[in-house]
């Protein structure tokens, strides 16, 4: 079996939120919804201060809360799938936000409107990129729920191409966050191949995941460097 | 403002989709064509293009995505990893939207209102091309018959857009010598006092081996020159167990990453560096073989401060052998310490000066000027002497190598003061004192070799610059005094300059904009004709006669500039992805087009092939060129490689061996007898300060305070370095203001409208960061607004609550706040602070004092 | 029909498991027994499918029918919307005013856990039984 799983190591990030640049421009950001985010979080008082940074996506969870909400409301917009991703289907979420409010992390983000990037409330040529030319995870609509999809677009080609064994591997078919970190804090693979850094990871750097008493088993792990989850 | 920012850019885009039209010149239409081309090259679907980054000052290489015609996405070259960048930042990555940004310069303007100042309202109309580059070619031909001196050319981030070689020799062919890039306004001091001491600059910490990096107030964590390969770098050596230690006053993220922070009062980094000297040499833990065999610690002084000579000229030492002065040559064994008769002079070792000099500087008294415990003091001293192994080799490659596992770094931090080059100095001297230069592990430098710098400087009077470089004003800088220009141009009389400035042109700078004391750099632009290219319409476009749209990093071809490390070296080009907006000319096409149209070009050719040292590939007089050509030619000549492999690859690159690494710099050039050697003592600025004086006195300047200089021009660090005169003067207002610089803006205001990095969480405006403790007694919240109150004026803003910060500092970022009519509401939010910090620069240098200014704070 | 169910033990409180355990032994039939109804449409909470106050099914079925407070979910300050994970310090952080972007309250999902684990008595959506 493969299972696709991130571990972030905190203790090598150093807060500069290129993962989330990186998440923004690959995704087509709707801005007011992110798919990532950092947070910092200061502690002790001075001189004896520590500032941590903690980037934050969605878990894909072996059992999604978010998944269990839409399930039960029938609507079935949320899917998980062999690979382990859990992805959200726009055109048949209703919006009800049932999603946002069983994810233990707040991950899935409703989107009023799809706004511009720019004040002046016309579309960049980025922007321009017609919808039938964008990966379906990217063509976001008003009124829906959105979240990180591990960069689906990216690992659907390796599927497509019989190539899963190289997720992880090789830039195409790594989560662009992972992809640009500047200091490597995070590393994106198989956690049932024993060979993966992400395995390694997990052993050698005791990363761990966080909030765990929801018992959804989220496939992103933490080196922890303290701060407060 | 006449014309609103709405209908502004209605206007200007109106106009951008046709303004190649009305050009027929055959350049401008082989730079439309070629536009074009790539255009049509780009529309087959998905494609990467390897580049170089040039949002700021690391120069990463990128791989990027192509969708169609778009810019779509921004990876790392994963082929760079090796010589420099493994990530990309989000500045990388959101770069395309300086690209797409809709408020751009898409036409040239010109304006309509004579008046300049920051409260005037410029009165943009666009203008054709060939009208804009015609009335700046005509003023150029009237200043170029008149004295070609009246020009100046700026150059900021520009510098990096294109080679500052280009614009150099354009200044060349023209006859002006007034070409001012911006690094007094970055880390000038810092590259001086290492001239002054080595003789060249720059320097990196050996990573792979060091055990302990002391960081001094650098950010690289965030930004800084080489922050993309010491991020990763630091991060591995720590994870292999190298200790980061960060002295600054605020808690910067890179000291958030350190294993100790020590929180320092500003501006007194030079009495904790002698605090340490002090300790090193009473416990007698000096790499003494280092110090004799490499540096002038053992030349002897006479009383009064100048070294001895024989009457060759040569430096003489106190030979512990024969026990007599002589020069240092094989068999003699000079003395470090004592003191010594030759004839009626008394003589002391330099080192035995700087130990006599520091003794006065105990943990005790470093302690009361920098606010760091004498304790801490101590045990810092004492990590870095049990880190350095003095006296230890390591084998390496089969050669056995100095194994000093010890490195400072600095940047900003120590250098944006008053005494900046004097402050870095002292950190030079502990690395000496610690024998850590070129050292596995140690700090590496740059090329060192024996310099102009390391004489006293002819302090040249009348000045020939309009910013005073190397004149008697700023005696030793050799890095253009950009903030002096405004300075000038107020009083040119007052500063001897023989001629008075009538036309400037600023390409990709905001300096004005980004200067301490800044309301007086817009008053000295208003006194001269002035033309800006820049991609976005910044405060200093607002004191522009003719402002010119530029193309950005991604739509432009260049040779490219790139990072040395200690491990590596590479070339690197940057070519174009897209032309968002149809502009025909990038900043090297308008150059060319100036030349062309002043009647200089093929004088800026020749000028160009020697600039570049052009002899395989030179550019040919009597035709025109476009960027790209002159791309081609720089890549061919300097690499060798055809230029189908700089469009495939974007760089060349290499590692360093071992004897590259540590054999080629100190090692080579300063170490033994008979060698020059590394200044202790920088007994030359003895030789500028009597020349200081000479000066003054025989032309009668009036606007020189020698005893300024004197303290300045003092051979060995001192403690009065650590007061600059907002310490001296202003001892009633309790706070110290600092500046430093966030991940997600640059100096110029470019970044500052960019959707991505104003998105990132916390990104799009700063803050007056204040000791939560402080606030709280002052009865100050969180988002509360603030006064900051210097000598200079006033700045409001939100207070941020941190325990990262000492009690006795408020710390702004320096790059927010824009005002320009030309800027979105999304892109001026926060605080300008450069207003209401006071200006009194590094002599030696012209340094801009960023971070020496008292002030109060209040509830607003 | 409407009934009031005394939850008031469902504070912000991040430990929910003991004042649960002394709530569910005198209240438990009762809650399960309208989680039941409302899963078997005998209570009516509408079809409107949404987060909306005083319409969707959402808060019709926990404020209106079981009749928790506002409070037991929501603190009184706006939360930022670009927050995904919330640490509790966070929360705390941006109650207390730091936020940016105000645009939802914020609900520790620690409030869902009591009913919503596995064997709770209402839908599950943590699967607490599988570790």
């Amino acid at each position: 079996m493969t299972k696709l799983v991130r571990v972030i190591d905190t203790k090598r990030c150093m807060g500069c939120r290129s993962c989330l640049a990186a998440c923004y421009v690959e995704n087509h950001l709707t801005p007011e919804s992110p798919w990532n985010v950092m947070m910092e979080n200061e502690g002790g008082s001075y001189p004896n201060v520590n500032r941590t940074f903690t980037t934050m996506n969605c878990m894909h969870c072996e059992h999604p809360a978010c998944k269990a909400a839409c399930d039960a409301i029938d609507v079935k917009a949320i899917s998980k799938n062999e690979l382990g991703v859990v992805l959200i289907d726009y055109d048949k979420c209703i919006g009800c936000q049932y999603c946002n409010a069983a994810c233990p992390y707040g991950v899935p983000q409703y989107n009023n409107e799809i706004a511009t990037l720019y004040e002046d409330g016309k579309k960049t040529p980025y922007e321009q990129q017609a919808y039938k030319k964008r990966h379906p995870t990217h063509r976001k609509k008003a009124k829906t729920v959105e979240k990180c999809t591990f960069c689906w677009h990216k690992l659907e080609k390796a599927v497509e191409k019989g190539e899963t064994h190289l997720i992880g591997q090789v830039p195409e078919y790594t989560p662009s966050c992972d992809l640009v970190c500047p200091v490597q804090a995070r590393v994106f693979g198989d956690i049932d191949d024993p060979e993966s850094e992400v395995s390694k990871w997990v052993g050698k750097k005791k990363a761990t995941q966080i909030k765990k008493e929801f018992g959804t088993r989220p496939q992103v792990y933490y080196v922890l460097e303290g701060g407060d989850y | 403002m006449s014309l609103s920012r709405r209908s502004f850019l209605k206007s200007t885009g109106a106009l951008s989709g046709t303004a190649a039209s009305g050009i027929t010149l055959p350049t401008i239409a082989r730079a439309v064509n070629q536009a074009s081309q790539n255009k049509k090259k780009l529309q087959q679907g998905e494609k990467y293009v390897k580049t170089t980054c040039v949002h700021c000052v690391n120069f990463c290489g990128q791989n990027i995505k192509m969708e169609d015609d778009i810019i779509r996405v921004v990876y790392p070259d994963p082929a760079r990893a090796e010589v420099y960048n493994k990530g990309i930042c989000p500045k990388g990555g959101a770069g395309p939207f300086n690209t797409y940004n809709p408020y751009r310069i898409k036409a040239p303007l010109k304006r309509t209102n004579p008046k300049k100042g920051p409260d005037e309202d410029p009165g943009w109309v666009e203008i054709s091309w060939p009208e804009a580059l015609d009335t700046v070619a005509d003023k150029l031909k009237k200043i170029r018959a008149d004295d070609p001196r009246k020009l100046i050319w700026h150059h900021g981030h520009g510098k990096y857009l294109i080679q500052d070689g280009f614009p150099k020799s354009f200044a060349k062919a023209f006859g002006t010598p007034n070409v001012v890039h911006r690094t007094t306004t970055c880390e000038a001091a810092r590259h001086v006092g290492d001239e002054l001491t080595w003789g060249h600059h720059e320097f990196l910490p050996d990573l792979d081996y060091c055990q302990l990096q002391l960081n001094l107030g650098a950010n690289f964590f965030e930004a800084e020159q080489w922050a993309r390969w010491l991020d990763h770098s630091t991060t591995d050596a720590k994870e292999r167990g190298m200790k980061l230690i960060s002295v600054e006053p605020r808690l910067s993220n890179t000291g958030a990453k350190a294993d100790q922070w020590i929180p320092i009062r500003p501006g007194k980094d030079v009495v904790l560096l002698l605090g340490l000297m002090h300790l090193f040499i009473d416990a007698d833990t000096v790499d003494h073989e280092y110090l004799i065999e490499f540096t002038n610690s053992t030349h002897l002084v006479a009383s009064d401060g100048h070294i001895i000579h024989n009457k060759a000229g040569e430096p003489l030492v106190w030979d512990t052998v024969s026990q007599r002065a002589t020069t240092y040559k094989k068999g003699v064994k000079p003395a470090l310490r004592g003191n010594y008769s030759i004839g009626n002079k008394n003589v002391r070792p330099s080192f035995q000066i700087l130990a006599d000099e520091v003794k006065e500087i105990t943990p005790e008294y470093a302690e009361n000027v920098t606010g760091i415990p004498s304790k801490t003091i101590k045990d810092l001293a004492q990590q870095m002497v049990k880190a350095a192994h003095i006296g230890s080799t390591i084998v390496l490659d089969g050669k056995r190598l100095r194994y000093r596992p010890v490195a400072i770094h600095a940047f900003r931090g120590v250098a944006a003061k008053e005494y900046g080059a004097q402050t870095w100095r002292s950190g030079q001297l502990v690395m000496m004192l610690l024998g850590a230069h070129d050292a596995v592990g140690g700090m590496r430098l740059h090329h060192p070799k024996p310099g102009s710098q390391m004489e006293a400087s002819k302090c040249e009077y009348p000045p020939q610059r309009v910013d005073l470089q190397k004149s008697v004003y700023f005696p030793h800088a050799t890095h253009n005094v950009c903030q002096q220009v405004a300075h000038t141009l107020l009083d040119p009389e007052a500063y001897g300059l023989p001629y008075k400035p009538e036309m400037q042109i600023f390409y990709a700078t905001n300096r004005a904009f980004s200067t301490s004391d800044a309301l007086k750099q817009f008053e000295g632009y208003a006194k001269t004709f002035n033309v800006v290219i820049d991609i976005v319409l910044t405060e200093t476009a607002s004191m522009a006669d003719i402002v010119f749209p530029d193309l950005t990093y991604l739509e432009a071809w260049q040779f490219s500039p790139s990072r040395w490390t200690p491990v590596s070296s590479h070339t690197a080009i940057r070519q174009p992805l897209t032309n968002a907006y149809n502009i025909p000319l990038d900043a090297w096409g308008i150059i060319w087009q100036l030349a062309k149209r002043t009647g200089i070009r093929d004088e800026y050719i020749k000028a160009i092939n020697k600039k570049f040292k052009l002899k395989k590939h030179p550019l040919n007089t009597g035709r025109d060129y476009v960027s790209k050509d002159a791309v081609e030619a720089l890549w061919r000549e300097k690499t060798g490689k055809s230029f189908s492999y700089a469009i495939e690859h974007a760089f060349i690159g290499k590692r360093l061996n071992v004897e590259e690494m540590y054999l080629h710099g100190v090692e080579k050039i300063y170490k033994g007898p008979g060698k020059p050697k590394m200044k202790l003592y920088a007994d030359q600025l003895l030789g500028t300060y009597n020349n200081v004086v000479k000066t003054v006195k025989k032309h009668n300047i009036k606007n020189i305070d020698l005893k300024k200089y004197k303290i300045a021009c003092s051979p060995l660090p001192r403690k009065e370095h650590a007061f600059p005169t907002p310490h001296r003067e202003a001892k009633q207002l309790p706070f110290y203001l600092l500046t430093y610089k966030r991940m997600y803006r640059n100096q110029a205001g470019n970044t500052a409208q960019n959707p991505i990095l104003n998105r990132l969480g916390d990104s799009d405006e700063n803050y007056i960061l204040i000791n939560t403790k402080t606030a709280e007694d002052m009865g100050v919240k969180n988002d509360q607004q603030l006064v900051i109150e210097s000598r200079l004026g006033k700045a409001q803003g939100k207070a941020r609550l941190s325990q990262g910060i000492r009690p006795d500092v408020v710390a702004v970022s320096y790059h927010y706040g824009h005002w320009s009519s030309g800027f979105p509401d999304a892109a001026k939010k926060g605080i300008w602070i450069n207003p209401v910090l006071e200006l009194h620069p590094d002599v030696l240098a012209g340094m801009n004092s960023f971070n020496d200014t008292k002030c109060k704070v209040y509830k607003a | 029909m409407k009934k009031q169910i005394k939850i008031m033990g469902l504070g912000l409180i991040i430990g929910l498991s003991v004042p649960l355990i002394a709530w569910c032994e005198d209240d438990a039939l009762d809650l399960a027994d309208t989680a039941e109804a409302i899963r078997d449409g005998k209570i009516d909470v509408g079809k409107d499918y949404s987060m909306h106050k005083n319409k969707g099914r959402y808060h019709l079925i926990h404020s209106e029918t079981l009749g928790m407070e506002c409070e037991a979910c929501h603190v009184s300050k706006k939360y930022a919307a670009d927050y995904l994970l919330v640490s509790k310090a966070e929360e705390e952080n941006r109650a207390a005013g730091h936020g940016k972007r105000p645009k939802a309250d914020v609900v520790d999902r620690g409030v869902c856990l009591g009913c919503h684990k596995t064997n709770g008595v209402a839908h599950t959506f943590f699967q607490t039984a599988d570790k």
